[in-house]
């Protein structure tokens, strides 16, 4: 099952990339990478393979990582889903750099706006901007790998686009 | 391969860069904010403490969500946490709080201290 692999390949990413330390007082915020598989998936497999991997991967990786991560990667995870959902109709297989960094800014604003309810203190919309200014670049680098990534490998299975 | 499309795109991206590093700017131009440093756990106000009156250090527990707390020490003119349960320590990464108009926020527990300005209702100094 490709999608059980690359779910798994995700959560490993996860895992590994939640040893380091936080950049800003939102948890779960960290560079993304497991994301290479989302967007790669996205134009691979399509949107409902993508969005059963990004759930499993959220829900496994809150299990055994984080503490408190699981509302914050489910709504930072389902808004990027839903940006690039929209996004792959404007997009090509050479743009996934483009994908990855909106996908990164909505993820961003998903997990703000958990934060914001949760602790209630709109104050906290303060650190945005330096959550999406690396955030866009990790989204860039993240959306450059899957690009990659889908031009080696996504022919070699034959995959419908 | 440069295309009409991909300048678009890298445009807009720049644009909203640009639009970070401009709302960063105006941030840090905001000014300082204090000497009342405000304490929320939960969204609700539990502590209010006029640093500039602060004359001994104190410390002290407070608890949050899940039963995580934060261990918030208290100085002269400055506020830091020094001990949290999180899994993150970003609170406690952040350090001193003196002057600065971003707060100190550790969500796992709810805790959020924010510097505020003296209010100028006539009443000196609010000592919480």
């Amino acid at each position: 099952m490709f999608c059980a692999l690359l779910t798994a390949i995700a959560l490993t990413i996860f895992m590994i990339e939640a040893q380091l330390p936080a950049l800003a007082p939102v948890p779960g915020i960290k560079l993304g990478l497991a994301n290479i598989v989302t967007v790669y998936a996205m134009f691979a497999l399509g949107p409902r393979d993508t969005l059963l991997i990004l759930v499993s991967r959220v829900f496994l990786g809150s299990l055994f990582a984080g503490g408190s991560t699981f509302l914050y990667s489910l709504a930072g995870g389902l808004l990027c889903y839903a940006a690039m959902l929209v996004m792959r109709k404007f997009l090509t297989v050479k743009q996934l750099w483009v994908c990855g960094a909106i996908g990164s800014i909505f993820h961003n604003l998903g997990q703000m706006a958990v934060a914001v309810w949760i602790a209630k203190t709109v104050g906290l919309v303060m650190y945005l901007p330096f959550m999406i200014i690396p955030g866009i670049i990790a989204g860039v680098f993240t959306g450059l790998t899957a690009q990659f990534l889908l031009a080696r490998v996504g022919e070699r299975l034959k995959l419908d686009i | 391969m440069k295309s009409k499309s991909n300048r678009f795109w890298a445009a807009l991206l720049a644009g909203i860069l640009l639009l970070c590093a401009a709302a960063i700017f105006y941030i840090s131009t905001r000014g300082p904010k204090g000497p009342v440093a405000v304490i929320y756990s939960g969204g609700q106000e539990v502590r209010r403490i006029d640093l500039g009156a602060v004359t001994e250090d104190e410390t002290f527990v407070l608890t949050g969500f899940g039963g995580l707390s934060n261990t918030v020490e208290v100085s002269e003119g400055k506020i830091r946490v020094c001990e949290a349960d999180c899994p993150d320590q970003v609170c406690v990464m952040q350090g001193w709080l003196e002057d600065d108009i971003i707060p100190i926020a550790c969500l796992p527990s709810g805790l959020v201290i924010q510097m505020e300005n003296a209010p100028d209702n006539g009443v000196d100094r609010a000592v919480g």
